[in-house]
């Protein structure tokens, strides 16, 4: 754990000198992880691929303002990551303000049909939901984030982010009973 | 956390493990792309946008340049100017405003007919108007090397007592010392008799 600790900060200290090696290689220790975000808020391959070129140069541009203090550099990747994959997100949807409820639906779902289901294939039921929901889901379900603060980073209510979050249950639902049947 | 249902933990598992494509590369070229643009560097691997050299090695470079030239200029001038300066006249020597005078003292100056005396001052030096002849011994004792001509005499002239402090009068150095030596011109072991023409004797 050290050993990866003292890698980084060395790599930080390269990349705070605007550093080509040193950014490479703080790129590739952070791939894989960054990679898995941009996949969840992306249709395709390239889109992530987007995502993840967009993040990384907001991430070496604003290199100086991250503070050791204030959270670890997983955190902040992942911040800029998961907010890069909203704005593609938004650019295919603008997230406006729909229906609002103050409790979100539950509906049954067949645990066992999932788990039977690869990544990938779970992955491509999920895109198949509307942008916006799509994003509210992963935040809620994948990246933990409450709805609060779903509400902040999509400049939408918290009744909202409810809203979404019961359509995507819905939606998800409907679908693997298909699956099943 | 949030709270989960059963297939929603499911979901988050697969998610997070999800294979991932082989596009590492491909996306780091283009993030460099963009840094390169955006953001260039000085490192020594690293282009520009353009590929070669980033422009700031070029100034550094031009202005290195620039600085060298100007040095080498600086220490041409100065040899040229010694050089001048050892092939005046060995029996005058000029005043050399620079050098020799402090700011506060210039060396007094008595008129004689023949010769110029001069009283040596502090940080002063003989100066002796041009033409007027100087004992050879007190110039070779003060110009060492300096090749003087037969020097008609005369009066001698006080020169400064080394002893005194002071900045002294570094002497120029001698002809002989300074210009390289002259090569020899023509071919060796030929006069000018074996230039002269003699007729043949005709004994026909």
């Amino acid at each position: 754990m050290l050993a990866v600790d003292n890698d980084i900060e060395l790599l930080l200290e390269g990349c705070l000198a605007n550093q080509r090696r040193a950014q490479e290689g703080l790129y590739r220790k952070f791939y894989g992880f960054a990679m898995s975000i941009a996949m969840r808020y992306s249709r395709d391959e390239h889109d992530a691929a987007d995502i993840m070129s967009h993040a990384f140069v907001k991430v070496f541009k604003s290199i100086r303002t991250y503070d050791a203090s204030k959270g670890s550099l997983h955190a902040w990747i992942k911040r800029i990551i998961v907010n890069e994959g909203l704005d593609h997100i938004k650019a295919r949807q603008r997230f406006s303000e729909n229906v609002e409820v103050e409790t979100v639906e539950e509906p049954a779902i067949n645990n066992g049909v999932l788990e039977q289901m690869g990544a990938e294939e779970i992955m491509d039921l999920i895109k198949k939901l509307p942008p916006a929901t799509h994003a509210v889901f992963v935040m809620y379900v994948v990246e933990g984030y409450n709805h609060r603060e779903i509400g902040e980073q999509l400049n939408i209510s918290e009744g909202t982010s409810k809203w979404h979050l019961s359509e995507a249950r819905k939606t998800l639902q409907q679908q693997l009973q298909h699956l099943n049947n | 956390m949030n709270p989960l249902q059963a297939y929603e933990l499911t979901i988050k598992g697969k998610l997070e493990a999800i294979p991932l494509p082989d596009m590492e590369d491909a996306i780091w070229a283009r993030i460099k792309s963009q840094l390169d643009t955006d953001m260039p560097t000085d490192d020594g691997n690293d282009h520009g946008p353009a590929g070669g050299i980033p422009p700031r090695t070029w100034i550094g470079g031009g202005a290195l340049l620039i600085f060298l030239v100007s040095l080498l200029a600086i220490f041409y001038n100065r040899n040229d100017r010694t050089v001048n300066n050892a092939s005046q006249p060995a029996n005058t020597i000029e005043r050399s405003e620079d050098s020799i005078l402090s700011n506060d003292q210039s060396p007094e100056i008595r008129n004689d007919n023949d010769v110029r005396s001069l009283t040596p001052q502090r940080g002063g030096v003989a100066v002796v108007d041009s033409g007027q002849a100087v004992p050879e011994q007190i110039l070779e004792q003060q110009l060492p090397g300096l090749n003087l001509p037969d020097s008609a005499g005369g009066n001698a002239i006080s020169l400064p007592d080394p002893s005194l402090n002071g900045p002294l009068v570094n002497s120029p150095p001698s002809v002989k010392d300074t210009l390289p030596p002259k090569k020899s011109r023509g071919v060796k072991n030929i006069t000018d008799n074996d230039y002269k023409i003699v007729p043949k004797k005709d004994n026909e």
